[in-house]
């Protein structure tokens, strides 16, 4: 796993190629049941060699299929919860699925992310553009200060030296005018 | 020691992570990691072993109660069969239960929740408290009995049940087996910050916290404005005299 700094979210579009290897475990594993649980592996075949990801500034588009194509597309504000799932096979394979949770109603996930072995990396990077994981007072427009106060505080300075200035004028003429006299 | 025993190599072929879940990176000042209470090890064990005695006693019942004759023979085998499949389940669900509580973690920031739960399959979910609808604590009477309780969080659009009518285990975080007042406290501490939030939770635009973080930058423009006004009634002042 390349280190998070060099590591680019938003360069990913396809997922790790031991997904493969996770989908062919699966299947050998219901094959336990019984052999023509092999045709499993069609539909999972297709799925791994058409599933792209598209990670933009907004949120996360994830399309598959070949006959039957779907395209879900997610924007990261309106994630509600984010679920790291690891079964048996992904930890031996070092793969999660990642499943994210909107508010419309449905039981399942509305987006599992599967076949990423950056899923760590992933979570932190979903995780840091959902609501509420920042507050506005830390990183967002509060937290900068407000840019009246550094106009105010050089008409306060002008200020300051227009009052120095001409105090030392009337220092002048108050002792200049004996002199005059 | 059966299970101190069979820990290491059971982790290792679990691939269990033997560490607590990291937190989110989220620049929290308090970050608390903890684990279910001790107790509700102990309460899961206790029902545990009491039912599967109960189901001992039954079989070894009807093993003596066995009729004589000429099937007696065959009827012992299946009453010895039937007592061994239940010694194993005892020691596997035995396992389970101790496994289940070591890899349960709990992680509170003061935004976010994590909670990572499983042993075959091992789950770690993320919650905003920003996020958070509504907050249930439960108590059952043998949890009562220990002194334990469930604080539930849940997010919007929890209410679904699948198709098979199992309800969703998504939109909802689950700190189980926590002991009472520990509960409390956490509630409280949700509750001040799923307040602090002035948005429904549904990812509206714009809707980060309430107003009183800008107080400070409005107090700072005021007092300049003061020294301001201070400074060219000053002025004024020096043109009088």
């Amino acid at each position: 796993m390349l280190a998070p700094e060099l590591y680019s979210v938003k360069d990913i579009n396809r997922p790790d190629p031991k997904l493969l290897w996770l989908y062919l475990l699966r299947t050998l594993s219901l094959c336990l049941l019984g052999p023509w649980f092999l045709a499993a592996m069609v539909p999972l075949y297709f799925k791994y060699h058409t599933l792209s990801y598209r990670f933009d500034e907004e949120g996360i588009a994830m399309s598959w299929g070949v006959f039957w194509r779907r395209e879900v597309y997610l924007t990261y504000a309106r994630i509600q919860d984010i679920h790291l799932s690891r079964g048996l096979f992904e930890r031996w394979l070092g793969l999660a699925t990642i499943q994210i949770q909107t508010a419309s109603g449905n039981a399942g996930a509305e987006l599992s992310i599967v076949g990423l072995s950056e899923f760590d990396v992933v979570r932190d990077f979903l995780y840091s553009r959902m609501r509420g994981a920042f507050q506005a007072d830390e990183h967002g427009p509060v937290a900068q200060e407000d840019p009246k106060l550094p106009l105010l505080r050089q008409i306060l300075s002008e200020l300051e030296a227009l009052r120095h200035s001409l105090d030392k004028q009337r220092e002048a003429t108050v002792a200049g005018r004996p002199s005059l006299d | 020691m059966l299970y101190t025993a069979l820990r290491e190599p059971l982790f290792a072929l679990l691939r269990a992570p033997t560490d607590p879940p990291r937190p989110p990176a989220d620049g929290s000042k308090s970050v608390s990691v903890f684990q279910a209470s001790p107790r509700f090890l102990m309460l899961k064990l206790v029902i545990h072993f009491s039912s599967m005695a109960l189901a001992v006693a039954i079989e070894l019942v009807g093993w003596a109660l066995a009729p004589p004759g000429p099937g007696a023979a065959a009827f012992a085998l299946v009453s010895f069969m039937a007592l061994g499949a239940t010694l194993i389940a005892i020691l596997f669900r035995y396992l389970l239960i101790r496994v289940d509580y070591d890899l349960r973690y709990y992680v509170l920031t003061d935004r976010s929740l994590r909670i990572r739960r499983g042993a075959l399959s091992i789950e770690e979910s993320t919650y905003t408290f920003a996020n958070v609808q509504n907050l249930v604590l439960q108590q059952g009477p043998f949890e009562r009995l220990f002194g334990l309780s469930h604080l539930q969080i849940d997010t919007a659009g929890g209410g679904a049940t699948s198709a098979e009518g199992r309800e969703s285990a998504y939109h909802k975080g689950r700190l189980e087996g926590i002991e009472l007042d520990v509960a409390t406290e956490l509630r409280a501490r949700i509750l001040a910050s799923v307040s602090a939030h002035s948005g429904a939770g549904l990812g509206d635009r714009g809707d980060g916290p309430r107003l009183p973080s800008r107080e400070p930058s409005a107090g700072a423009e005021l007092l300049l404005l003061q020294a301001i006004s201070e400074k060219l009634s000053q002025i004024n002042g020096i043109g009088k005299v």
